[in-house]
């Protein structure tokens, strides 16, 4: 598979509540596309369709789940499978995504992506259920890597090599969140630049950016905040090693004006293009080098 | 990694966390076991980190009932709300994985908490704020027209169950119910509203977008409370005439809702003798 099978969207923002105002004022934002939380659309016809609707007519728009629990060890909720295949049917989202997680057992949800045992049990769990979902779904998902606040000590497998494997063997995509890569590596001591480059480039549609709150002994991934510089950095690594992919900055609490939060989506577009420029500008001198050899 | 002696299955991890987090403060074991299989840096107490995740649960839930229920929120202050959702989420299992649908039971809750000893109206509030809220989410259907409302005989109108848009709803209370719950951006202090002796009758709707509550008359409101529980029209109007005495505007109220786009459909259930 070849990274130009996944659309590419440009620079979007997510869909909040907060700005459906100013987004129903008719003035188109200054962004490519928008990320809409699944949950908060599969279950309601009321406003919220009705501004998702209105949205995805002028611009792309992908589907963000929170719920679909797919390294639980509860059967796969059949219901909200249709209730997505439903919302997908009506709103013909570019991409449908969620996380490398699981959020309850025995029916009940914590209402939290909670981490995984990366180990060959979980990795042939979570394969079996991505193929299942996809099957009903009739399309491809792309799945998130969670932030985490701590590891388990019987894992076997790195976080980014069983995210790929899930991937390959599965054949879905990877949807990086840069900021929780960085979010992790800080709280669980790991290299994130290492992290990135383990990740199948192939693989990767879309690229989250969010910012974090520092609560001094842990970093945590509220996305109340900019974009942290040391997130920009790593994202200029992703996009080096990726390429141009779709990008979305996430911003959950503490919501500023929407203007704000364009600008965010504004600066990733800028520091792709410079990323990307220099890549080539790298490749035309290695290129220029090797005639003179 | 350091391997423990007898890793959990993914189940066992599964179902230990999850116990942590759904009974914290109650079932401290499975957070000792959790805490033993985490791999946390060295200078960390796993503890701390496992509190970030039984933590997250109760304040997710705390901002999403104060979402759903801000004039129960707003009237009763921060603190206390805060504290009648601890010990609503102690005492009840919540089974929706949607987080806008975690308060169905908290009406039912609060009816039977303390709390109601002192405010014997927070119940029948926190009932009308879910009905709006159910009302804000709902699917609404094309309305009944009254040409396609074709019912031949007596015997067939008092049969005929109406069915209601899935906005509509009714909340009875004996208290100034409307009242309270207009008062939600009133400044605690500034709130002044007489309690005694002031039942209301609300009727929630949609209209377009917007999810509008509407003072109605009690007799109205218990006549359409029948329907939207769906009793056939005979019954209904025969047990509202026996409370209330024959002369009831059956019609003008029965054209209201039509204008209103209240009535979407109608059955007609059985006869006795069909």
């Amino acid at each position: 598979m070849l990274p130009s099978d996944w659309p590419q969207l440009g620079f979007g923002i997510g869909l909040r509540a907060e700005h459906y105002e100013e987004l129903a004022s008719g003035r188109q934002p200054p962004v490519d596309w928008f990320e809409a939380i699944t949950e908060n659309y599969i279950d309601s016809g009321g406003r919220p369709l009705a501004v998702l609707e209105r949205i995805r007519r002028d611009a792309p728009v992908a589907l963000h789940g929170v719920a679909l629990s797919i390294g639980s060890v509860d059967p796969l909720d059949t219901n909200y499978l249709s209730r997505l295949r439903a919302l997908a049917h009506r709103i013909e989202p570019a991409l449908v995504t969620d996380h490398l997680c699981w959020t309850g057992v025995d029916g009940r949800s914590t209402f939290d992506l909670l981490p995984l045992p990366y180990t060959e049990e979980s990795l042939a769990h979570v394969v079996a259920r991505v193929r299942k979902v996809q099957d009903a779904l009739g399309r491809r998902i792309l799945l998130e890597n969670p932030s985490t606040y701590t590891a388990w000590r019987h894992s076997t497998i790195r976080e980014p090599d069983f995210l790929a494997a899930v991937a390959e063997q599965a054949d879905c995509g990877i949807l990086l969140d840069v900021n929780n890569v960085y979010v992790s590596a800080r709280n669980l001591d790991f290299d994130a630049d290492a992290y990135i480059d383990a990740i199948p480039a192939a693989r990767v549609g879309q690229i989250h950016l969010a910012g974090f709150t520092d609560m001094g002994s842990y970093l945590f991934d509220t996305h109340s905040a900019p974009v942290d510089e040391h997130v920009w950095r790593l994202y200029t690594r992703a996009i080096a090693r990726f390429g141009r992919v779709s990008t979305l900055v996430e911003w959950d609490a503490d919501i500023p004006p929407l203007a704000r939060v364009c600008a965010e989506a504004e600066m990733a577009r800028r520091s792709c293009a410079a990323t990307i420029a220099t890549k080539r500008t790298d490749h035309a001198s290695a290129t220029q080098s090797a005639q003179f050899v | 990694m350091h391997q423990p002696h007898n890793p959990p299955s993914l189940s066992d991890l599964q179902h230990a966390l999850a116990a942590a987090i759904l009974r914290r403060g109650v079932d401290t074991t499975r957070a000792r076991e959790v805490s033993d299989w985490m791999a946390v840096p060295a200078r960390i107490d796993p503890g701390s980190r496992l509190a970030v995740y039984t933590e997250g649960y109760p304040a997710r839930l705390l901002e999403a009932l104060r979402e759903t229920f801000p004039a129960v929120a707003h009237l009763i202050g921060a603190s206390t709300f805060a504290a009648l959702v601890a010990r609503f989420i102690r005492a009840v299992e919540i089974h929706s994985s949607n987080l806008n649908r975690c308060g169905e039971s908290l009406p039912h809750f609060i009816r039977e908490d303390a709390i109601s000893e002192s405010l014997p109206f927070l119940a029948d509030l926190a009932t009308l704020e879910c009905a709006v809220q159910r009302a804000f989410h709902a699917y609404e259907q094309p309305a009944l027209l009254a040409h396609q409302f074709e019912v031949a005989t007596l015997a067939e109108w008092e049969a005929t169950v109406l069915q209601f848009q899935p906005s509509v709803a009714v909340v009875h209370s004996p208290w100034p119910t409307l009242d309270l719950w207009r008062a939600r951006d009133t400044p605690r202090d500034e709130i002044d509203i007489d309690l005694n002796d002031r039942a209301q009758s609300v009727v929630v709707e949609r209209r377009g977008l917007d999810v509008h509550c509407t003072a109605i008359d009690h007799v109205e409101a218990n006549l359409l409370a029948k329907l939207l529980a769906g009793a056939p029209l005979g019954e209904a109007i025969h047990g509202i005439a026996t409370e209330n005495g024959a002369d009831i505007p059956v019609g003008d109220w029965f054209s209201a809702w039509m204008r209103s786009q209240w009535i979407v459909g109608y059955a007609v259930s059985p006869l006795p003798g069909t």
